[in-house]
């Protein structure tokens, strides 16, 4: 069945074929991966199998049962190739009912996001002195602005209480986030806040919630908010993640 | 049909940054797209993320397609599999074992009934129905859940070894019968 070259340190071709189907799908040990890619070129039905093995893999990608993608994901695809483009995307039109609501959100959001952080921070009221003059700032930069974006993240649970607001200045890096309805963080872990652009994602931060489920955190990114196309919060070690990788809580589209 | 030369002239575009050739690319392919990453993460809101990160990277022109080793749908296709299985490891919840309920089975085999025998991937779904289904569990852990033996031996608690050998043998064996397959529809056309 196979084809060996038995005139110079001869390939051992069998063994090679025998792995072909586990190199085809990934599934050889490392030095598996070796023996055939170190032998592979000089056994020709080797690599006859394993160009049909791709083949096979082509087909069985193309067997799956065919889906409709929900009606909006072409509009989101567009807008996130078109970021100068707000005329396109449904989120960057602004009647101005549509800004007077948001201002409304935004306002009654800081008004909470101020509350939450009075509440929890009187036991480090110095510090909260020091920094009160630039967040004081930052919720200016938020609220003064005609460029006023925000979006509700849904449960990922099905059913679930959390929710959570982000809300944020078009034109800048800053923005605010505002969460209800959490459970309490097991114990040695806290909430994250992550950014999605293109295939990565960026942190935003950590933040914890009080006995009622309810916790805030101003953020800023490197890119300008609109930059980012999706958002999550997953629970995370206390020291926060490079990467996603607890439960996800709270997840929407931008 | 998508001609490979119609295939060919819309990647020129969408390098050019033609928005229009990339609205058409998704509507051309984004359903495949996004089945195929529903079928690898059983969830529609990671599909459509995997769906939509894989066609920014053909807009970003992270990879480029060579119409000389094949077709831009298998192409795409390749790149929306390893991006979904990426986004499962990210996510490390595997979906069900038997995530299909009822009604998507029958409307599977219904499909597979009345579609022509060629269509897409047709031919290769009946094939895998006619493997044991211990065979068939494992190509499908395997290929569509990017699990490794050992995982695949911990999911399913069959020991390591096994599954090595129906592994290998089920793949040997949907190879043999899909050429057989392909070899009597090119003779009998």
């Amino acid at each position: 069945m196979s084809s060996r070259n038995d005139t110079h340190a001869a390939p051992d071709c069998d063994s090679v074929e025998l792995l072909i189907p586990d190199y085809a799908f990934g599934l050889t040990t490392p030095e598996e991966t070796r023996l055939v890619e170190t032998n592979l070129a000089a056994c020709p039905e080797a690599v006859a199998q394993l160009a049909d093995y791709r083949q096979l893999q082509d087909e069985m990608r193309l067997s799956v049962p065919q889906i409709e993608p929900s009606p909006d994901l072409e509009a989101r695809l567009m807008a996130a190739i078109a970021p100068a483009a707000p005329a396109q995307t449904p989120r960057r039109v602004q009647p101005l009912a549509w800004l007077a609501a948001a201002a409304i959100v935004a306002l009654a959001l800081t008004n909470i996001y101020w509350l939450v952080r009075v509440n929890d921070l009187t036991a480090r009221q110095a510090e909260l002195a020091a920094q009160l003059q630039s967040q004081n700032e930052t919720a200016f930069v938020l609220t003064s602005t005609n460029h006023l974006r925000w979006v509700r993240l849904p449960p990922e649970q099905e059913g679930g209480d959390a929710t959570a607001f982000l809300m944020w200045n078009a034109e800048s890096e800053i923005g605010l986030m505002y969460a209800r309805g959490f459970p309490q963080p097991s114990p040695g872990r806290t909430y994250q806040l992550w950014l999605t652009q293109g295939d990565q994602r960026v942190s935003a931060g950590t933040f914890t919630v009080n006995e009622e489920g309810i916790g805030a955190l101003l953020f800023h990114v490197t890119e300008p908010i609109d930059e980012y196309t999706w958002a999550r919060i997953t629970e995370e070690p206390a020291t926060g993640s490079d990467q996603p990788e607890g439960t996800v809580i709270v997840h929407g589209e931008l | 049909m998508q001609s490979q030369l119609d295939d060919i002239k819309l990647m020129q575009r969408i390098a050019a940054r033609d928005q229009t050739a990339f609205r058409a690319l998704y509507q051309q392919y984004g359903k495949a797209v996004y089945s195929l990453a529903y079928r690898v993460l059983q969830n529609g809101t990671l599909a459509e993320e995997v769906t939509q990160d894989t066609f920014l990277k053909v807009w970003q022109q992270k990879t480029q397609w060579d119409p000389n080793k094949g077709k831009l749908k298998n192409w795409l296709l390749a790149i929306t599999h390893f991006t979904a299985i990426d986004r499962l490891r990210q996510e490390r919840r595997q979906p069900a074992l038997y995530p299909e309920s009822i009604e998507d089975m029958e409307d599977m085999a219904q499909a597979v009934a009345t579609e022509p025998l060629w269509q897409e991937g047709t031919v290769l779904r009946m094939l895998v129905t006619q493997l044991p289904d211990d065979m068939a569990l494992l190509i499908e852990l395997a290929f569509f859940r990017g699990m490794s033996h050992s995982e695949i031996a911990s999911e399913t608690h069959i020991p390591l070894g096994t599954v090595k050998t129906r592994l290998r043998t089920g793949l040997q064996r949907l190879r043999e019968q899909w050429l057989e397959a392909v070899n009597r529809t090119s003779t009998h056309p």
